[in-house]
């Protein structure tokens, strides 16, 4: 192992290298912006003072949904999972060529 | 005259194995009893469905609305929430899509899944300071040996068989022809993900990048992590994740002998 790489030097030329870029962020900051909707939930979070686990009423996860009726759970039918033939409809066939074989 | 602990349990039981022995203990004024059990079962059923929802948003687009509960429903039903806090409800989901049957055309759903999870989490974790890289300079050469680093807490280190970052973000962008152009199979991704200022990053890592990273945030020696990852530029490594923030504190010292460093 004459070609190991200590732990002590590895650190010393990573401390240097982070403390003389410290000032602006000069790395790469990832694939770009986060979509809209992880955006929106940010500033919704920042906007409302969220607290993030203080009980089950966080982030609009309370009894009644989102406030769109008083009690949400009234008007909302349970299907039976059963009967209800499930087939995927969302955006999953815009995607191309899914395969049922791994890759 | 019930107990207020076998009320609880009676209702419990009416909500998850819709056994209306409940019902006995209600009044019904207006409403029957086991149309008031029910409205309480539906609405639970919809929070937890609505919980699930916002902590998977990608693969409600995904799988669409109508699908998306039906898969809830029959989750909830096996695994209720095991604590009040709904933002934690639940990790469970993505080994559940894994194996759900009518899930298996779309085979990196679970992938999907699994970053949704992330990326919920990293929402919703406490804040931490960064790691001040000048205290490292300040170890001596035994504690450099067994220095080990405490990843941020809204860090997760997340590897899928398939372009799962293409997807997640084509699809909350709605961008169709983001969505048209993916390759599934361009081969698995390993992505680092965690919060930052403005919002969530997910960044995809080379292998040998991302497995020295995942064993230092499990906590392994930097030593180990190092010997273990053949092909990394440590230093440049170790340096982009201290000015981005990856790590809070550290430990320095042999394990046992623990001499941990508290972030201020």
């Amino acid at each position: 192992m004459n070609r190991r790489i200590f732990a002590a030097s590895a650190l010393s030329a990573a401390v240097g290298l982070a403390l003389a870029a410290q000032a602006p962020q000069t790395l790469a900051q990832g694939m770009g912006n986060p979509p809209q909707i992880v955006k929106d939930n940010m500033a919704r979070m920042a906007q409302q003072h969220l607290q993030k686990c203080y009980g089950i009423n966080a982030v609009a996860k309370n009894d009644c949904a989102e406030g769109a009726h008083s009690c949400a759970g009234q008007a909302t039918q349970a299907r039976d999972p059963k009967s209800f033939v499930l087939l995927p409809g969302g955006d999953c066939s815009k995607i191309q060529g899914g395969s049922l074989k791994a890759s | 005259m019930p107990t207020l602990h076998e009320l609880q349990d009676a209702v419990a039981r009416s909500l998850m194995a819709r056994d209306d022995g409940a019902a006995a203990s209600i009044v019904a004024d207006g409403i029957d009893a086991a149309a008031r059990l029910n409205v309480y079962r539906n609405t639970m059923i919809a929070s937890l469905t609505t919980a699930l929802r916002l902590s998977y948003p990608t693969v409600h687009r995904l799988v669409g609305a109508a699908f998306f509960e039906s898969a809830a429903q029959i989750f909830i039903a096996a695994h209720p929430p095991q604590g009040a806090c709904l933002d934690d409800y639940d990790p469970g989901f993505v080994d559940f899509l894994a194996e759900f049957a009518p899930a298996a055309s779309i085979p990196y759903l679970a992938g999907v899944a699994r970053l949704d999870w992330a990326v919920s989490r990293a929402l919703h974790a406490p804040d931490a300071d960064a790691l001040d890289p000048a205290r490292l300079a300040a170890l001596d050469a035994a504690e450099q040996r067994h220095l080990r680093f405490v990843p941020h807490p809204s860090m997760s280190l997340v590897r899928a068989d398939h372009p799962v970052d293409a997807i997640w973000r084509a699809v909350l962008a709605q961008d169709d022809a983001a969505m048209a152009a993916i390759d599934l199979g361009a081969g698995p991704v390993r992505l680092l993900v965690r919060r930052r200022e403005n919002g969530p990053e997910v960044k995809r890592l080379d292998p040998a990048a991302w497995c020295f990273t995942a064993l230092l945030c499990a906590g392994h020696p930097l030593q180990d992590a190092i010997d273990a990852a053949s092909g990394v530029d440590v230093p440049s490594l170790l340096a982009a994740h201290l000015i981005n923030g990856v790590f809070t504190t550290f430990a320095a010292g042999a394990p046992g002998a623990h001499r941990m460093e508290i972030a201020t």
